[in-house]
């Protein structure tokens, strides 16, 4: 009976699997697991039957991945005759490999483990991964395999049990009946993951008016002319136009920019025109134009005329007075602003779909992609990699994939060796990838879209950070509590805390306690230095505010982190030295926190010890709603500061912390530190200078922290808060929490001068 | 635990689809492979070469489990199966 093809999801696909929608099955009296031939126009192919997707149900639908498609030579949407097939075990079946492969030793079994449950026939050609595949470019490099011979004749499957020999002649030798069967199919709808929507909405662009543009006659209207494909680099654009290329299976030609520049007058013109025309000769066709930023900038902006002739050109090739048939045209840039706005209206580019960073499931997707051909060992959880790679992009989920692999070619390299032409089949099957492979490969791997502004996320996690427990659990409150319980949250009606203020004296741990909420809240986390935002031209400090905040939308969730935020944010109208910058920053800066676009998942964490100095704009609620104080640090806290500080150091049994931290009224986190620092020092000292330095080495492990060295370090370092400015902060504080501008009184300002 | 997530660390693809009429739990061993499988007490025995695995299966299973290159099935009654969508395991590789 006839059905409908359509694409199977990513992590189904590979397997030689059809899921057939279970109307049909019962229709045609099928079991699960039954083999049916799928006959498209020019091919067949042989899959087993899986049950149908509940959504298909009755639908007529025949699910199959893009190997199979390529086998039967059907498209997408296409409709293919099915019917239960007849299908023997293989007793043997004689293989032949590419000339120029270089294998030693019985790769039999591990034919055999690939082929096994495929359906060949005589003169099939197979493609065939050695196992290794993100190595190589594309999903996995497939070695075309040929099949020799069957037994018994017909098709057959291979099974476990069947023998599999490998000819002795080269596969390019073998002029099977099929000797001009294509290629294997380099991308597949299947290939790419995570990009459903976006796939969907190309389809219907590209690929409907070229099979039906009787459709588009019926409704009275011009069939879409262009695709404008746009998003950050690595998402997927180039790869998508290939896949629709290769499925429907039109002629598809590609220009790259630089390639039709020439140095004659009017030749760079005549270049594209050429690709036009070829492309209307072959009609139907698609024109591919990666990088179109580069030859289809805004003619107001570019400085060449040839530039401007070319942008032209394109502008009336795309939309001219001569009719372009069916041709469709599409394009990919990550620079959409850049284009000459020409080019972006309908009749050209008739839409543009964004194609943005994957969200979990989508990099799940990506992974299942990239690992397919990949030999894992059991355990390996690639859900847990989906939900910690916020940020990637399929770009960076493929080079997390090869580093892994190269990780364990790694392992074997030794026992290789490179004079030899061939590699020792058994070498080959003990390639595995580890969770170990995976978890050293992520750790060189940073998200591309954050590189620029990727600070390495500190190893600080919670419990070293010494007391201000009311402090660290607000913090969680706010900044993990969202992305750990969405679903709450939803429930509640609550919407996330756009930011959190954390004042407080100099040296209380503001700054610690932001390295552990990156550490812990697994974000991306962008740190930003307020001066480093400066930038000597008039509008470039503001915009470094706004890619600060691009970046942490495109890459959510994220916490940014302003270290030291007066010095960007202070009070406007107040200081006018600098010709506004510094006021058009904190406009910028509230724009951003609270403006027409949603900041999702982002959150915004802020240091300062002059919580009076920062506009009180910033300061209101839907900006920087939380403040928390970081107070010095009472007795309690000072013990478990002392505790944190003095872990890894040889204290004597005479230290008693408790007395220290009785003995450190007004001393703030910093300051205990330097204690703890001075009286190692002193240990130190005195240690080297009674002891020879050839002993030194012998007799370190008897070194030992006393009291006195605490004594001594007590008398050197001072508390650096005193009475009245931990008054003030209180005030602050008190201020803060009664809902009142704090900044108003110069008075207070003055206290901190 | 749902039954399937146990294979995701084996190269055994199982699902579970949820139909209008009931569910139905279908497991891909592999064409070709050596197996047998049974329903005793609500678990779902698959024996493969000199692996085993057990499924417990959802109170009103039929009990009838099929098994035809590589491709095993069992249908679950709707009354009884937790209206889950096609669960989401992965044993492919």
């Amino acid at each position: 009976m006839k059905l409908t093809v359509k694409p199977l999801k990513q992590k189904d696909a590979g397997r030689g699997l059809a899921a057939v929608d279970r109307a049909a099955m019962r229709e045609m009296n099928l079991e699960n697991g039954d083999y049916i031939l799928v006959e498209g126009s020019e091919g067949r192919a042989v899959a087993r039957v899986w049950p149908g997707y509940p959504e298909d149900e009755g639908s007529g639908v025949i699910r199959v991945d893009g190997r199979l498609r390529q086998e039967a030579d059907v498209g997408v949407d296409d409709r293919v005759e099915v019917e239960p097939a007849e299908v023997n075990p293989a007793t043997s079946i004689t293989v032949a490999l590419p000339q120029n492969l270089r294998i030693r030793g019985n790769i039999g079994p591990h034919i055999r483990d690939k082929l096994s449950g495929q359906a060949v026939t005589k003169g099939q050609q197979v493609p065939f991964s050695l196992g290794l595949g993100p190595l190589s470019s594309m999903s996995g490099q497939k070695i075309p395999l040929k099949v020799a011979d069957t037994d018994p004749d017909g098709t057959v499957v291979v099974t476990d049990s069947t023998e599999i020999e490998v000819s002795e002649k080269p596969a390019e030798q073998i002029s099977g009946e099929s000797a001009g069967a294509p290629e294997a199919p380099s991308v597949t709808y299947e290939d790419i993951g995570g990009l459903d929507d976006e796939l969907e909405q190309v389809r219907e662009m590209v690929e409907l008016p070229m099979r039906h543009p009787e459709l588009f006659q019926q409704l009275g209207i011009e069939p879409p002319k262009g695709v404008l494909l746009h998003g950050p680099p690595g998402t997927g654009k180039t790869l998508m136009a290939k896949a629709v290329a290769n499925e429907i299976d039109a002629y598809f030609t590609n220009i790259s920019g630089p390639e039709i520049m020439s140095k004659y007058y009017g030749e760079s013109e005549e270049q594209l025109r050429e690709v036009f025309e070829e492309a209307t000769e072959n009609a139907p066709a698609i024109v591919f134009i990666d990088e179109i930023d580069s030859i289809a900038p805004k003619r107001g902006e570019t400085s060449g005329d040839v530039e401007r002739r070319v942008v032209a050109q394109l502008l009336s090739l795309m939309d001219g007075l001569e009719e372009r048939g069916q041709v469709t045209v599409i394009g990919a840039t990550n620079r959409l602003d850049a284009l000459d706005p020409a080019l972006r209206r309908g009749g050209r580019f008739d839409r543009e779909i964004e194609i943005g960073v994957p969200d979990k499931a989508g990099r799940k997707e990506v992974l299942q992609v990239h690992t397919r051909g990949m030999p894992l060992v059991d355990g390996i959880d690639l859900d847990q990699y989906a939900e910690s790679t916020h940020g990637f992009v399929g770009a960076d989920l493929e080079s997390l994939a090869k580093e892994s692999a190269m990780n364990a070619l790694r392992r074997v390299r030794p026992q290789l060796d490179l004079e030899q032409d061939e590699i020792d089949a058994d070498v080959l099957d003990s390639l595995q990838v580890t969770e170990r492979d995976f978890k050293e490969a992520m750790k060189g791997i940073e998200p591309s879209a954050l590189r620029e502004v990727f600070v390495e996320v500190p190893d600080v996690s919670w419990d070293r950070v010494g007391g201000l427990e009311d402090t660290k659990e607000r913090l969680r409150e706010t900044i993990q509590w969202p992305l750990d319980y969405p679903d709450v949250f939803e429930q509640m009606d609550l919407e996330a805390a756009k930011g959190v203020l954390l004042y407080g004296p100099p040296g209380t741990g503001k700054t610690l306690m932001a390295k552990a909420v990156a550490n812990e809240a697994q974000s991306n986390f962008i740190s930003i230095k307020g001066p480093e935002l400066l930038n000597k031209y008039v509008g470039e400090s503001e915009k470094g505010v706004r890619e600060v905040f691009e970046k942490a939308r495109s890459n959510a969730p994220t916490v940014v982190f302003f270290d030291e935020i007066d010095s960007i944010a202070g009070e406007r109208g107040q200081r006018m030295g600098d010709s506004g910058v510094g006021e058009r920053v904190v406009s910028q800066l509230l724009t951003e926190l609270d403006g027409l676009e949603e900041l999702e998942d982002v959150v915004v964490v802020a240091t300062t010890n002059r919580p009076d100095l920062i506009d009180s704009a910033l300061l209101r609620p839907g900006r920087l709603d939380r403040h928390v104080h970081v107070p010095v640090p009472d007795e309690g806290a000072r013990r478990a500061i002392f505790a944190v500080h003095t872990e890894h150091k040889p204290l004597a049994d005479d230290v008693d912390l408790d007395e220290l931290a009785r003995r450190t009224d007004g001393y703030v986190g910093a300051d205990i530190e330097a204690v703890c620092r001075e009286a190692s020092m002193a240990a130190t000292r005195e240690f080297i200078n009674s002891v020879s330095p050839e002993d030194t080495g012998t007799s370190v492990g008897n070194v030992l922290v006393t009291m006195d060295h605490f004594e001594q370090a007590l008398g050197e370092v001072r508390a650096s808060v005193d009475e009245e400015t931990r008054d003030r902060y209180e005030q602050i504080e008190e201020r803060f929490s009664r809902g009142q501008e704090p900044a108003d009184e110069p008075e207070v300002s003055r206290t901190f001068q | 635990m749902t039954p399937t997530q146990r294979f995701e660390d084996e190269d055994i693809v199982a699902r579970q689809y949820d139909y209008a009429d009931g569910d139905v739990l279908a497991f891909d061993l592999g064409p070709g492979a050596e197996a047998t499988v049974d329903v005793v007490d609500g678990t779902l025995l698959i024996v493969t070469g000199d692996e085993q695995y057990d499924v417990d299966l959802p109170a009103g299973a039929s009990g009838q489990a099929t098994l035809r290159n590589g491709v095993v099935s069992i249908e679950v009654d709707e009354t009884a199966a937790e209206p889950a969508e096609t669960t989401d395991t992965e044993a492919d590789r």
